[in-house]
């Protein structure tokens, strides 16, 4: 039977045992890009197995036990370890981080390493992987390799201690050292941290026996050459969701030195850090657009369920405007009767309203627009942290959402002074906003903010900026009598004015809750709960604890001390909607 | 007949494998003890309820006890430990973390220790003793406070050498360095502000890297200024303080002509330097730096600049 015979039938049995993975079927190559080996290729999902190999293993191991440990192995790396692109990205870019230039080396024989130990473990491979490793021992001892040889020994070596049913294998003096630090290294791992400390563990014991220069025969494997660009960008959505800015950072920084060619497609069109807004050039206010990618790219993961109620909305409508003369295929039902000489349906006679889009308020259940404060004081995170600014996280999945709905988006970053952007469709504008940064400390301008609301237009996108002399400035033009009422903070804001706007907008505060003026700021929140809904997202667990104790009117506080946090959350009365719902139309239950 | 038939997927077209294998993985042992431990430290935390500084102390001796019974029985090197760390460095007790983290390079047999994870751990090479060096690589909140022993850093942080006694060499960034300390600290990096606030008379401090707005409010006249930065300006307590208003460098900093000297900071800049992405280097420099140290004793002894020893 030809050798492409034998590995068919023997795909066809060992397939149905890995339930059917999806990868094509292994074929024979004359050459592994130079090297005779096999391997699974992520960029195809294809395992190729070179001719060359397969005859060079045959001298030591008969064919059917070594195309089954080779096909085993290979469809082991796709089920069971690294199994994700994004897995094996992070632990190849730690690994070349912490053992430099052995880095890969290390990666690729811990990666057989957990990959055989879940094969034997699920009873998909047995003493045939022992049996390839004991080949691999005896092929580098005769090319005079004998730090391959050990290696390969030693990882027969674990698995026996591990899988008492397997053979025991013998060890040599040095090989035995080398074993009492790797017997106590767990190696069929789940999570990505343990995977991550043992890669380390493994990697510390075994780094002497590893040459800088060589490759171990395995220059090819773990290469991320020819995977499409698509998938290593949605690997790195995975290590941001699964490891958070650093891991991201990291893994990001190895992509880009393996293949220049990757470029981020969140990269493009945002502007340098460090940025003034236009014509505030002594705020302290700076803008951070560079880290917008980032911020986007980590909120493409969250979704948020935004409960629509009922708000005044301009619709569109038809209005007349105008006449002109009939012409034939203008509708009848448009005549002006009176203006026709009773005559109808007669060009050049009969004459017909014009009509123009214009829009009407009207009441409807739709996802109002956002009015998102964000604290940017010292107390918050900067959006360049290594760990990531929950605050400026939590903001663009509010805001993408919200904008995804078709509402406005706006808001204002605080810290003793405001910076305002009217709620407009400029995504990008809103975004930019939320990634600036203050400084200093947190005094909450309530006042100020009403006047932002009150003067802007919406659907403009500039950011309006306030200064420290705005309080001294409200200060001076009032009496003595009502400047006390401000300094005690008993007076009541006046939401008239404003209350038509802020109807149609959903307010929302992110902030870790250490303000300095809180009393006023929870008065405002009250005011602003008879109108329309507010949401405070704090980044801070205790204050959480704290706030959640107030029982604001019409606010919901919600805890955002984690991306995870982000995730499912709903914003509005979703469960008292059901309850209602209940009792309206089906009675009490 | 339920189970077995959903166990065994028949007729599924999928032979579902045999029973798995039993196995040992003493790892998973160890991860057991660890998060005992973790356990244990919790409850020992909330039995003192920490709210005096005596609490705290007897707290902690008792914490201390309960990690070194783990690191002796398990045999937990540097390489364990850090593993541990990788492991659970999502954990939410972090503060628990770090502290295993800290006694582990206390109690651990290295007398030089490289620390390079690159984790979120907020304090690094607390209370080490003298005899040992950290080599940190990985940044941090705090790094080398009130360490007795020496400490190499190359990272970014907020604090470095906070009340140490050691010798303190800063390559990375700092925004405060060696506030309060009593012992040796040599800027090769960035440092903000330099020995702020009380430093021990006893500190002996040399500049040779950048301090921007570098603010010295010291106790100390040992410093020497070797890049002679123009813009920092250079208190010194107790006294009246006294600035050159047109360099803004203090009358009483140090200035040491010497080219041994010089050489002597060229030749440990490079040292310093090497180490950066070379870990055997930073070895080789942290096993030597108590006798590079003795080096410019010397030398400043042969340059007859006694004040350097008062």
């Amino acid at each position: 039977m030809s050798l492409e015979k034998q590995l068919n039938s023997l795909w066809a049995v060992e397939k149905k045992r890995f339930n059917h993975p999806a990868v094509l079927d292994p074929r024979l190559v004359d050459s592994l890009d130079g090297q005779d080996s096999a391997a699974l290729d992520f960029s195809d999902r294809s395992i190729k197995i070179s001719r060359g190999f397969v005859k060079e293993l045959s001298k030591y191991l008969q064919m059917d036990d070594l195309l089954k440990a080779v096909v085993r192995h290979e469809v082991g790396h796709w089920t069971y370890f690294p199994r994700e692109l994004s897995d094996a990205l992070y632990l190849q870019a730690y690994a070349q981080k912490h053992f430099k230039g052995k880095g890969p080396v290390i990666y690729m024989f811990y990666s057989d390493l957990s990959n055989e130990g879940h094969l034997l473990h699920n009873n998909l491979a047995g003493n045939e992987i022992l049996k390839m490793r004991e080949t691999f021992a005896q092929m580098a001892l005769q090319k005079k390799e004998k730090p391959s040889a050990m290696l390969n020994n030693l990882l027969r070596a674990m698995y026996s201690n591990t899988f008492k049913d397997l053979p025991k294998i013998k060890l040599d003096a040095a090989e035995e050292k080398i074993f009492e630090k790797l017997k106590t290294i767990a190696y069929i791992n789940i999570s990505l941290d343990e995977h991550h400390a043992s890669l380390y563990r493994f990697g510390k014991a075994i780094e002497h026996l590893i040459p800088e220069t060589s490759c171990m025969g395995h220059c090819r494997h773990g290469s991320i050459d020819g995977i499409p660009i698509r998938e290593l960008d949605q690997a790195l959505d995975g290590v941001l969701q699964k490891k958070g800015l650093r891991g991201f950072k990291v893994v990001k920084a190895f992509i880009r030195e393996k293949r220049p060619d990757f470029k981020d497609p969140y990269d493009s069109g945002h502007g340098a850090s460090g940025g003034a807004v236009i014509g505030a050039g002594k705020t302290e206010f700076k803008l951070n657009d560079d880290q917008i990618p980032l911020y986007k790219r980590w909120a493409a993961g969250n979704g948020v369920y935004i409960v629509k109620r009922p708000i005044e909305k301009d619709d569109t409508a038809l209005f007349r405007s105008g006449k002109k003369e009939f012409e034939v295929g203008d509708s009848v039902s448009k005549t002006d009767v009176f203006g026709s000489r009773g005559l109808i349906g007669i060009p050049g006679v009969s004459k017909v309203h014009l009509e123009e889009e214009g829009t009407i308020p009207s009441i409807a259940w739709s996802v109002p627009h956002l009015n998102l404060g964000i604290d940017s004081s010292g107390s918050m995170a900067h959006p360049s942290n290594d760990h990531g600014a929950m605050q400026v996280l939590a903001s663009f999945v509010l805001g993408k959402n919200y904008h995804a709905n078709g509402s406005h988006v706006g808001g204002w970053n605080f810290s003793e002074d405001i910076a305002f952007l009217p709620p407009s469709r400029d995504l990008d504008a809103f975004y930019s906003l939320m990634c600036g940064y203050w400084g200093g400390g947190t005094v909450l301008n309530v006042e100020k903010l009403k006047k932002f609301v009150e003067t802007s237009r919406f659907g403009d996108s500039k950011i309006l900026l306030s200064d420290e002399k705005d309080y001294q400035r409200l200060l001076d033009r009032m009496s003595e009598e009502e400047k006390k009422k401000v300094m005690d903070k008993s007076l009541h804001l006046d939401m008239n004015k404003v209350r038509a706007k802020y109807e149609k907008l959903d307010n929302i505060l992110i902030t870790d809750g250490c303000i300095g003026n809180i009393a006023e700021v929870l008065r405002h929140l009250q005011d602003l709960g008879k109108i329309t809904r507010n949401f405070v997202f704090l980044t801070d667990a205790s204050q959480y604890k704290e706030w959640s104790k107030l029982k604001l009117p019409n606010t919901t506080v919600y805890k955002a001390t984690t991306p995870e946090e982000l995730r499912n959350v709903t914003l509005g009365r979703a469960r008292a909607l059901v309850t209602e719902s209940k009792y309206n139309y089906r009675g009490e239950e | 007949m339920k189970s077995e038939m959903s166990y065994k997927f028949k007729g599924s077209g999928f032979d579902a494998p045999e029973e798995k294998k039993k196995y040992e993985q003493p790892d998973l042992k160890l991860s057991t003890k660890f998060e005992k431990l973790l356990e244990n430290m919790i409850e020992i935390e909330k039995k003192h309820r920490m709210d005096s500084d005596e609490k705290k102390a007897e707290a902690h001796i008792e914490t201390d006890r309960l990690i070194q019974r783990f690191i002796k029985e398990n045999k937990i090197g540097l390489p364990e430990g850090h593993g541990i760390i990788l492991k659970y460095q999502d954990n939410k007790r972090q503060d628990c973390i770090t502290y295993f983290l800290s006694r582990l390079h206390n109690q651990c047999d290295d007398k030089a220790i490289i620390y390079d994870l690159d984790t979120d751990i907020e304090l690094v090479g607390a209370d080490l003793p003298a005899g040992k060096c950290l080599v940190n690589k990985s940044n941090a909140q705090y790094i080398g406070e009130a360490s007795k022993g020496n400490i190499i850093n190359y990272a970014e942080a907020e604090d470095v050498g906070n009340y140490s006694s050691g010798i303190v060499i800063n390559a990375g960034k700092a925004r405060f360095f060696g506030s309060g300390s009593k012992g040796l600290l040599i800027n090769f990096g960035d440092a903000e502000m330099f020995a702020v606030t009380d430093s021990d008379s006893s500190c002996k401090m040399i500049n040779a890297g950048t301090t921007s707005d570098s603010i010295y409010l010291v106790k100390t006249e040992k410093i020497i200024d070797y890049t002679r930065l123009s813009n920092a300006v250079i208190m010194q307590l107790p006294g009246p303080v006294v600035v050159d208003k047109k360099t803004k460098l203090c009358i009483k900093t140090q200035i040491v002509t010497n080219p041994e000297f010089n050489k002597f900071i060229e030749d440990l800049r490079q040292k310093v330097e090497a180490g950066r992405n070379d870990n055997k280097e930073a070895v080789k420099l942290a096993n030597s730096l108590d006798q590079e140290i003795k080096d410019l004793d010397q030398i400043m002894k042969e340059a007859g600049h006694e004040w350097w020893f008062k």
